[in-house]
């Protein structure tokens, strides 16, 4: 378990997974970050002893900005996504920020991030 | 002497510090339409706050740095340009090579050396708090965690007290040639 403090939460506990291998030893964590998250619903982290990544959970489609165009007396509303291709709610790893990239997390890119975090290229 | 570039980069710290207000105001806000396209998203909201602050402190402390060297070269120069009274001086075999020796080896000299100098120029007390400027200037640079700074330094003040130093050498002119 893990004690987080949030300011609109307090402290809580929450688990922590821990991933180690066969001979239980430890390649990598999974702590959470905190449920008051910039433009997600939540974050975890993937930490490793040469890295860390950051897993943020997104809700469908993810956050949306509104921009409103106006043309002489006419104005038109447009809600674009802040990250590409989040179709469905789950976690998605923030591959770059600045850029908007956000993928989807399934069991190969998890193995890449442990890889990278863990400096485990022989997975 | 001139205040100018003192004037010059106190206007753009003062931006920077606005800019980081604005900064703050969006990630209070969670305004993720300022927020795009910048780390903090993702971000804890906590964390992000104090980036914003650390970011502000790392401002203030690196214009004192600004503000010292800034002073130090007008103050440097200043002493340079009087050394041009000694062309002037007998005997000139003598005069030359001191001159050409304080030219060349006053940016060597200690910031408190060159300070004390003006003493007699400008109120001794101005000078004293220019020195607890200087060093908290070393601080910043340096980090010691063993040798505190005596004195916090916040960047109007310092700027405040620098300027009226250099105001002041402004209004004794520049030397006759």
């Amino acid at each position: 378990m893990v004690t987080l403090t949030e300011d609109i939460y307090g402290s809580y506990e929450v688990p922590l997974l821990q991933i180690c291998t066969a001979e239980d030893r430890q390649v990598a964590l999974l702590h959470p970050v905190g449920i008051s998250v910039i433009a997600a619903e939540g974050r975890v982290d993937l930490i490793g002893n040469r890295d860390r990544q950051p897993i943020v959970y997104l809700a469908t489609g993810g956050p949306q900005i509104s921009v409103t165009e106006r043309s002489g007396d006419s104005a038109r509303r447009i809600v674009h996504p802040l990250f590409k291709d989040v179709t469905v709610a789950g976690w998605y790893w923030l591959e770059d920020v600045r850029l908007g990239r956000a993928r989807k997390l399934d069991q190969v890119l998890f193995k890449e991030l442990l890889k990278g975090v863990a400096d485990l290229y022989e997975l | 002497m001139s205040s100018d570039s003192l004037d010059q980069f106190f206007a753009i710290s003062q931006r920077l510090r606005d800019c980081l207000k604005i900064a703050g105001r969006a990630v209070n806000a969670v305004n993720v339409r300022m927020l795009q396209g910048t780390e903090f998203l993702g971000q804890p909201r906590d964390q992000a706050a104090r980036w914003v602050e650390e970011t502000r402190k790392a401002v203030d402390d690196l214009s004192v740095v600004a503000f010292w060297a800034l002073l130090e070269r007008q103050l440097i120069e200043y002493t340079q340009e009087r050394m041009a009274l000694l062309n002037a001086a007998d005997p000139v075999e003598f005069a030359q090579p001191l001159r050409e020796k304080v030219e060349a080896e006053i940016e060597g000299w200690r910031p408190s050396e060159i300070l004390d100098l003006f003493k007699a120029l400008v109120d001794p007390n101005q000078i004293g708090i220019a020195k607890q400027i200087k060093g908290y200037r070393y601080w910043v640079a340096h980090r010691n965690p063993r040798r505190p700074p005596s004195a916090q330094a916040e960047p109007t003040a310092v700027y405040r007290v620098l300027f009226a130093i250099l105001d002041e050498l402004g209004r004794i002119g520049a030397p006759a040639s």
